[in-house]
């Protein structure tokens, strides 16, 4: 016996996205599509079960609309889907879980174990939801299997935690009781990074992670686990459905002289690493190298030039300047002395720590000379 | 710049006034209320007169302005010549003293030009690119001593320092420069970090991690008050289902009642019903039965009281008969009735037997007068005993008349009798009509077959009908209790049925009491309200502690890159101004060499170093020692300052040297001192070819100076 899944979770359809500007509303709508994405990645692949393992929704307070437009997309499947609600999306007294939901949707209801049995592909899935924000109980305790040939499947939204000793207000997890648990596969969510597919005694288990990247401390591709289980046997497989990914890039622009020809070097390095779809991509650009103290960086100006390709990307300049005591243009005029201070400064400090401060207060200082050097978050 | 002529149209005690200068060294001599002043003021007001522009246009001010007012009446106005550049230059001003409105015209006579002003720039900015407190503390010494170089506000650098420093480094524009970056830095940093008070991204960035942490903790106490909120709700979950179980439990004590009276009152029915079948009586109404009741019992009661009478007349019978009964009455009466008609017999007889008597009495009697016989005494005798019988008759008579007279007694008490009886007949005739009908009516209720019989069914009835009354009392009062109009036994049997079957639990009436309380004390409770403001109070928080954390973290990382750059700005101000200072350190050797310079000669090669201090007090050193102006002589001060300001007001002109005016500086002199000034000052002015304006009224300097060929006007 085998059945076809799909497992995913963490969408936080919904969710408000920062850091973006204008292009956070995209964004948002790029959530609620990737839902949809995944949902013809599945019918394709003809799969027999979608695991949803928490955190569909973001908040509970969802808008209708949404909720209908996710309903419909549900309705369009062409197989079962299981939820879990998880932490953000409870199953509470003001969920819309509580509403009528398509007949292929199955949703959890109660924050312990249930099962839900289909005969028709000999598949048993068992889950359970969050009420409210928190469980401080494991729910994958006290199992009793039936001994039969169906395939059992866990569905649940939860953290794993090493040992008794450790608490966590999102539903424990022990690997014992996984091992224990006699699931075939156990979807789990919550954790939005993805993890492998480990196996603990019969039980084979993973985090699929979320399936759009809501910041830079979530970068990479997104997507879901897709692949067929049977007894003692998975080869679930990442497929990425995400629309695009978040990535950090530090780019070199030694001896560079202008924003121009840093930003073209930027340009040419992503297209390099990310192909040719590298601007549908979001960065995070850092400058590093060393510059003469007669180039004048403007992040933003670089940003804009990017912009005009990248879906978004912001620019941080951590270069410093390049202090070649020997060969001075200005030796004794303000600036050059000033240089000089500061180069004997950076070299007195001790800690690396201190030397950035320093030699940032050295940039500072000549920036200063030409034109503002109030804070930005990017520099 | 060499001044060339003068022309005072009316300045203080000056009207029509006009002065030529020459270039070089000259000294102006005349006594005292000459109006030397007079005339350094003007020359100062014609390149300086606008006050107003500042903001504090001081009372000093105004107080010189009106000090010079022209004694003429006319207004303060006049020229000044002068060669600047090459070029020939009038200044012509008309002045307003006390308002601000003064009229000034600089031409370039060169040219032909006229100069515009700026706005706050009079002719001595214009000209000399110095302000006025810098002409003041150079070219134009009007009093010596350190006094006039004592600046204004503290820690501000009088722009007379910084020009001496922009023009003794290298070049002007890279002071601009430095200038703007310590700008561009300063507001960066209070950009950062405000000096005074709270502002500045720091302190938001502080205070929204204040901001944040206050709302993890409002979220700890939400979360705390949920969870107590919750134990709460479950304890109010219990009581009220403790209320409505006790609810159930008083209510179907409450039926039990009811259907304890229902029962009640079922009893009482098949009570009356039985009654009913031993008496019939329901199918009266109950107006009918109390009237039949009322007739019976008037009926009855007419029974007693005709018995009664009945009895009253039977006892008199009786108490007649007791005397004499009827029968013996019947007798004496028929005795009385023979005797009376014996009497009547007799009564004829009487008569004769009486007369007989008596006439045999009489004759006897009277025999026996006449014979004195004894044979008429027995005669007598028998006459007598002849009335004796005649006496017994008589008495019989009399008797028989009583017993006549008893006849009619007799009669009377025969015929009371009589009637009596014939009453007693009537009555009892009555008694029994009286008493068929009340057998009659009593076998209505119950059949009676008998009087007595009937008696007894009346007694019966009576007990049942009070029984009865009662029933239907009670039956009222319970069918009133529960609020049934019609007691009727199906209905009620029905209703009973019903209440049998919704009475769930065993209730004792003990407990029910203790129920009662426990139900008072809870319905004072407001449970159902309180549990819905509870539930409602459990609000699903918008945002959970863990990502309060995060943007926390955020902000903190934030914090420390905005402290880093901080402290970045920081340095580069502090190593921008150190290069600054060192910068300067480098040049005021530059002023103080003049100033040196010019020191020696003024004193004739005493002091060779002096040095200047940013805050003008000067110190001389020689080989051995240093030693602050101030020990000098006064002296020696006046000529130390003097020296600065030679030095300074030829470092701070930009092109032409300004002329140096001197309003009689060396009064203090001694002759030695004198020459010696005077000879520098001349040397001076051929070597600089700076004009040289002395104002003097002592005559000794004037001796002096023409002796040593300087001009003197």
């Amino acid at each position: 016996m085998k059945v076809k899944i799909a497992h995913c979770a963490d969408l936080h359809i919904g969710s408000k996205i920062s850091g973006l500007g204008h292009k956070a509303v995209t964004r948002a709508a790029e959530v609620k599509n990737s839902f949809f994405n995944i949902i013809n990645v599945c019918d394709k692949e003809n799969i027999d079960v979608l695991c949803i393992s928490g955190d569909f929704f973001d908040d509970v307070g969802v808008l209708k609309g949404e909720i209908d437009e996710i309903k419909g997309i549900c309705k369009s499947a062409n197989f079962k889907i299981v939820i879990s609600p998880g932490n953000h999306d409870p199953f509470s007294a003001d969920s819309p879980y509580k509403d009528i939901w398509p007949e292929n949707v199955f949703i959890f209801k109660n924050n312990y174990l249930e099962k839900i049995e289909f005969d028709d592909i000999k598949v048993r899935v068992w889950g359970a939801a969050f009420k409210g924000r928190y469980e401080n109980k494991s729910f994958l305790k006290n199992i009793e299997m039936p001994k039969d040939d169906f395939i059992n499947l866990g569905v649940l939204h939860g953290e794993i935690v090493s040992s008794n000793l450790c608490k966590s207000s999102y539903n424990p997890v022990l690997i014992e009781d996984i091992e224990k648990s006699g699931f075939d596969y156990l979807a789990l969510g919550h954790i939005h990074k993805r993890s492998k597919i480990y196996k603990s005694g019969e039980t084979f288990y993973s985090y699929s992670g979320n399936v759009e990247s809501s910041g830079f401390n979530d970068l990479g591709e997104k997507g879901i686990y897709l692949g067929e289980i049977s007894k003692g046997f998975c080869d679930l497989k990442f497929i990425k459905t995400c629309k695009r990914s978040y990535y950090i890039k530090e780019i070199n622009v030694s001896g560079l002289k202008n924003d121009n020809d840093i930003a073209e070097k930027i340009s040419s390095s992503l297209a390099e690493e990310f192909g040719e779809n590298y601007d549908e991509n979001i960065y995070k650009i850092v400058l590093i190298g060393e510059i003469s103290d007669g180039v004048l960086i403007n992040t933003q100006d670089i940003k804009s030039i990017l912009e005009s390709g990248i879906f978004y990307c912001n620019v941080e300049d951590n270069t410093e300047i390049e202090i070649d005591t020997e060969n001075f243009n200005h030796k004794n005029d303000f600036k050059g002395l000033f240089i000089k201070k500061m180069a004997e400064k950076i070299n007195n400090q001790s800690s690396e720590d201190d030397k950035l401060i320093y030699k940032k207060a050295l940039k500072l200082g000549l920036i200063s000379f030409e034109r503002d050097v109030k804070y930005n978050d990017d520099n | 710049m060499i001044i060339k002529k003068i022309q005072i149209n009316g300045f203080g005690k000056f009207d029509n006034f006009e002065m030529e200068l020459s270039d070089g060294m000259q000294v102006i001599y005349g006594p005292n209320e000459y109006g030397k002043s007079t005339i350094m003021e003007f020359i100062k007001i014609m390149f300086y007169s606008k006050l107003s522009g500042k903001k504090t246009t001081t009372a000093a001010d105004k107080l010189a302005r009106k000090k010079y007012l022209p004694w003429s009446g006319n207004q303060m106005s006049g020229t000044v010549e002068f060669i600047y550049g090459g070029n020939l230059y009038k200044v012509q001003k008309l002045i307003n003293p006390g308002s601000n409105s003064d009229k000034t015209l600089l031409q370039n006579i060169s040219t032909g030009e006229t100069i515009n002003l700026g706005k706050n720039e009079d002719v001595g900015e214009h000209i000399f690119g110095i302000d006025l407190k810098s002409f003041e503390k150079s070219s134009f010494v009007r009093s010596v001593g350190k006094a006039a170089f004592v600046s204004g506000k503290k820690g501000e650098e009088d722009s007379i320092y910084k020009k001496i420093i922009s023009n003794l480094s290298e070049t002007g524009e890279e002071n601009v420069s430095k200038e703007n970056a310590l700008k561009r830095i300063n507001s960066a940093i209070t950009d950062l970090e405000k000096s005074r008070g709270t502002g500045g991204k720091i302190y938001e960035t502080e205070f929204e991690i204040k901001n944040l942490n206050s709302q993890l903790y409002n979220l700890e106490q939400l979360e705390k008050n949920q969870a107590d909120a919750k134990l709460k709700i479950l304890k109010i979950k219990n009581l009220i289902k403790e209320k409505k179980e006790t609810e159930n439990y008083l209510r179907d004590f409450e039926k039990i009642n009811k259907l304890k009276k229902i029962n009640d009152v079922i009893l009482n029915l098949e009570k009356i019903n039985d009654l009913n079948k031993e008496i019939n009586f329901l199918k009266f109404t109950e107006k009918e039965l109390e009237e039949k009741h009322e007739e019976l019992f008037c009926l009855k009661n007419k029974l007693k009281s005709q018995s009664a009478n009945i009895k009253s007349i039977e006892n008199l019978i009786h108490l007649s008969e007791e005397k004499n009964s009827l029968e013996e009455l019947e007798k004496i009466k028929k005795r009385s009735l023979e005797i009376k008609s014996k009497k009547n017999h007799l009564k004829k007889f009487d008569f004769l037997v009486y007369g007989i008597c008596l006439l045999a009495a009489i004759g006897a009697f009277c025999f026996g007068f006449l014979v004195n016989n004894y044979v008429y005494f027995p005669m007598a005798i028998i006459i007598g005993g002849g009335l004796a019988i005649g006496w017994n008759k008589y008495s019989s008579v009399l008797a028989e008349k009583e017993n006549f007279n008893s006849l009619d007694i007799i009669n009377n008490q025969i015929d009371s009798i009589l009637n009596l009886k014939n009453s007693y007949s009537v009555e009892a005739k009555k008694i029994s009509e009286a008493k068929k009908q009340f057998v009659q009516k009593i076998s209505v209720f119950l059949s009676a077959k008998s009087f007595e019989e009937a008696l007894k069914n009346f007694e019966k009835l009576e007990e049942k009908i009070k029984i009865f009354k009662n029933l239907k009392k009670q039956i009222n009062i319970e069918t009133n209790m529960l609020e049934i109009k019609e007691p009727d036994l199906q209905k009620l049997n029905s209703m009973a049925n019903e209440l049998r079957g919704e009475i769930k639990l065993n209730v004792s009436s003990e407990d029910a009491e203790t129920k009662k309380e426990r139900l008072k004390l809870l319905q004072k409770m407001n449970l159902e309200e309180n549990y819905i403001n509870l539930r409602q109070s459990i609000v699903t928080p918008k945002i959970t502690a863990e990502e309060i954390n995060n943007l926390k973290n955020e902000k903190c990382e934030k914090l420390k890159k905005m402290k880093n750059y901080l402290k970045s700005l920081k340095i580069a101000r502090e190593t921008i101004e150190e290069v600054s200072g060192e910068m300067r350190k480098n040049f005021s050797p530059g002023l103080d060499k003049r100033t040196s310079e010019i020191f020696d000669k003024l004193t004739g090669g005493k002091y060779k170093n002096i040095h200047t201090k940013k805050d003008y007090s000067m110190m001389v050193s020689n080989q051995f020692i240093d030693v602050s102006c101030d020990n000098l002589s006064s002296g020696t001060i006046d000529q130390a300052y003097l020296a600065l300001r030679i030095a300074i007001s030829e470092i701070i002109s930009s092109k032409d040297l300004t002329p140096l005016t001197l309003d009689d500086s060396f009064i203090e002199y001694d002759d030695n001192r004198l020459n010696l000034a005077l000879d520098f000052l001349k040397n001076y002015s051929e070597k600089t070819n700076r004009q040289i304006i002395l104002f003097t009224c002592h005559e000794h300097i004037v001796n002096y100076a023409k002796s040593m060929l300087i001009k003197v006007i």
